[in-house]
């Protein structure tokens, strides 16, 4: 057997090498640095890891696209062939998640600054660990490694939940998160050893053969192992009925890190969703469009009734991974090459667009919030648009996105996930999409009411957010209108994603 | 023959995995763990995996449980007392018995790959095991190899963060428990855990 690695080898994994050595050197210069020092040293030191990473991201992915000149040539050596996917789709998931770790990393500065005692070493070095769990999980060819990056980014997301130990909500939503989510491992791990038991093999087929072949259907263990699989997959992209840990869980922990957990998370899942596909029982294939359609009731039915924007925005999420499940009907329901291709790009421009716009709303809650421990409810956002115009616009923004109304992102997002949805011939799904998105558009106009519409509280105080987070924020904000004015600027680069 | 052999092995695997969650003193389930490690070994033996089967009883059985039960003995654990959750201790037990049972009736008809020689390590038997087992983790497993260093690192650094004493953890108790009343005196929500911060996750 050939042991060795190539260069090529090497420049597949070179996020994931820069992210893990990054980690390493925030753990270590951790050490020696005084309590001062620490704030100047390394909040810097990982913005810089996580760029780099997002930049070897982005040299992948063009370096994997058709036309441009490959060096020395793109194929992976003998060792890294069989378990590693070194495609485009992995070099935009790896984009997608250094873009939310670093945005993540920038909201959470100036909230950490806030707490007693910053723990910026642990803090950092854990959001180092998430995207090196969330890239191998997305790249990973075979089921064994994927369990290994399910397991690291969900272990240091227990932890990051969990860090305020004197916050008996955080604890709380710590302990949920961590049984609940060792429960679903101990599930996806079942999956495997039945798929192993009846398959001989851990290996995910090909994402061409999706479109080549349709989905054959898996038989007898490896079917039930497929079946089993996917509840833990479900569970961690929170869908419903899978979705009851997610209101909890997300006001409990600490602002930034939901929002980490929101989009991070629900994209790894995704990602695995479809390169597992192949994987799903054949027998219980419709039932992807009745989940989708019970997320959709469920995540709306259980945001109406919410007065807490953390708890609004964990059941929003539920819908959210709700309308991306009815582009996946496509793929798992669809006929032929061109559904499934339509579907992949519609859930991935739908991926980046939600992260983009739940990472500016929660980093806006994570702004208003800090200090003041109290939970952020409407009541805390009335009057925002003369308290603090700035604030308030991105958190509009945000909210029209996610309500899906026209100049903004949200809106083509919607448009592509139903209309693969359609052409596929999944039109209760859509249609009950469709509905759902009108009823979510309810409580998304309530929060322009309170921020626009209604007088603020006397004695508010809005404290001054950093510069990294506001740039975050501002940047955010610009890229739901940027891209939902022109959203070929998002939609061109995914063209290259090969089946 | 072999299949007796397995029923009765198996059924211990269980019965002692089943031990290690309900019996209430730690060290008492290291012990039955393992006893579900022997088993394991046992139908690994069965399969012909000798090598695999004695790697199991060195590492796991040897040196990992010896771990457990020093960090058992080094943390300072007060007797539990029994707690009262009717409605999960019910409602839990019946439904996963209901999976099982229904697992139980549906697994024996289905093929299985690995028995018949198609698994992806089936040549791992025999006095070549080691070679085998050495060819398939270091090589077609390498990165999943060293990605597991790394889930081991998250790990023992989520623990350390988790259980670190900041200021004392008699402190960061008592702040926990005020913050829980001021809560309490707020809303009227049932208290969440107590105590679960620093000590139930040093357990």
């Amino acid at each position: 057997m050939d042991f060795r690695l190539t260069t090529t080898d090497l420049h597949a994994l070179l996020p994931l090498v820069i992210l893990s050595a990054g980690a390493c050197l925030v753990l270590l210069i951790d050490l020696f640095l005084r309590e001062e020092a620490r704030s100047r040293v390394l909040p810097p030191l990982t913005s810089l890891i996580l760029l780099g990473a997002l930049g070897a991201g982005i040299e992948q992915y063009i370096s994997l696209s058709p036309g441009s000149f490959r060096f020395p040539s793109e194929r992976l050596g003998p060792l890294l062939t069989p378990i590693w996917r070194h495609q485009v789709f992995t070099a935009v998931g790896a984009i997608l998640l250094c873009g939310i770790a670093l945005a993540v990393h920038w909201i959470s500065t100036s909230w950490l600054r806030e707490e007693d005692r910053p723990a910026y070493g642990e803090y950092q070095c854990l959001l180092l660990l998430f995207p090196i769990g969330t890239i191998l999980l997305i790249g990973a060819r075979n089921l064994m490694l994927a369990f290994v990056g399910l397991e690291i980014f969900s272990v240091a997301l227990y932890v990051l939940t969990a860090m305020r130990r004197t916050r008996s909500r955080a604890v709380e939503a710590g302990l949920k998160y961590f049984l609940l989510g060792a429960f679903a491992a101990a599930i996806f791990l079942y999956g495997s050893a039945l798929i192993y038991a009846g398959k001989g093999t851990l290996d995910l087929p090909d994402l061409g053969a999706i479109s080549r072949e349709g989905l054959p259907a898996p038989v007898g263990l490896a079917a039930l192992g497929g079946g089993i699989l996917f509840l833990a997959l479900f569970f961690k992209a929170s869908v419903a009925p899978f979705h009851m840990w997610t209101p909890d869980v997300y006001q409990g922990a600490p602002t930034p890190i939901t929002a980490l957990m929101s989009t991070g998370t629900k994209t790894a899942a995704f990602f695995l969703l479809i390169t597992a596909a192949r994987l799903f029982p054949h027998e219980i294939l419709p039932l992807i469009p009745i989940l989708a359609i019970v997320s959709i009731l469920v995540g709306n039915a259980g945001a109406l009734r919410q007065t807490d924007l953390k708890r609004l925005l964990a059941y929003s999420g539920v819908a959210h991974a709700g309308y991306l499940l009815v582009a996946y009907c496509a793929i798992a329901l669809g006929q032929g090459h061109q559904d499934a291709h339509t579907a992949i790009r519609a859930i991935l421009y739908y991926l980046a667009v939600y992260g983009i716009t739940n990472l500016a709303a929660f980093g806006v809650l994570a702004w208003l919030e800090r200090r003041e421990e109290s939970v952020l409810t409407f009541e805390g956002i009335r009057g925002l648009g003369r308290r603090n115009p700035f604030c308030a616009a991105v958190l509009a923004l945000a909210a029209l996105s996610l309500a899906g109304i026209p100049p903004t992102a949200g809106f083509w997002a919607k448009y592509q996930v139903f209309a693969a949805a359609l052409s596929a011939g999944q039109t209760t799904a859509a249609v009950v999409g469709i509905l759902g998105s009108v009823v979510g558009l309810y409580y998304y106009l309530r929060i322009l009411v309170a921020l626009y519409f209604e007088p603020a509280p006397e004695e508010a105080r809005i404290p001054a957010a950093g510069f990294a987070g506001a740039l975050t924020l501002g940047l955010s904000g610009a890229a739901i209108l940027l891209f939902g004015i022109f959203p070929s600027l998002l939609v061109d680069p995914l063209i290259h994603i090969r089946l | 023959m072999a299949l007796p052999v397995f029923l009765i092995l198996a059924a211990g695997a269980v019965f002692f995995a089943a031990n290690v969650v309900l019996r209430r003193n730690p060290a008492e389930c290291a012990v039955h763990l393992v006893g579900s490690f022997f088993c394991l070994a046992g139908i690994y033996l069965m399969i012909g995996f000798p090598f695999l089967a004695a790697l199991q009883l060195l590492v796991y059985a040897g040196a990992i449980m010896v771990l457990f039960l020093f960090v058992i003995m080094l943390l300072d654990l007060r007797r539990e007392e029994p707690r009262e959750n009717p409605r999960i201790s019910t409602i839990a037990p019946l439904a996963m018995g209901l999976l099982f049972g229904l697992l139980a009736v549906v697994l024996p008809d289905m093929p299985v790959a690995v028995a018949t020689g198609r698994g992806a390590v089936a040549g791992a038997g025999g006095a070549e095991g080691g070679k085998e087992l050495a060819n398939y983790l270091f090589g077609r497993h390498l990165l999943t190899f060293e990605a597991t260093s790394l889930l081991l690192l998250a790990g023992i650094f989520g623990v350390v963060v988790l259980a670190k004493r900041r200021t004392s953890r008699k402190a960061d108790l008592e702040r926990l428990l005020e913050n829980i009343e001021a809560e309490s005196r707020t809303e009227r929500k049932e208290p969440p855990l107590v105590g679960a911060g620093s000590e139930g996750v040093a357990s």
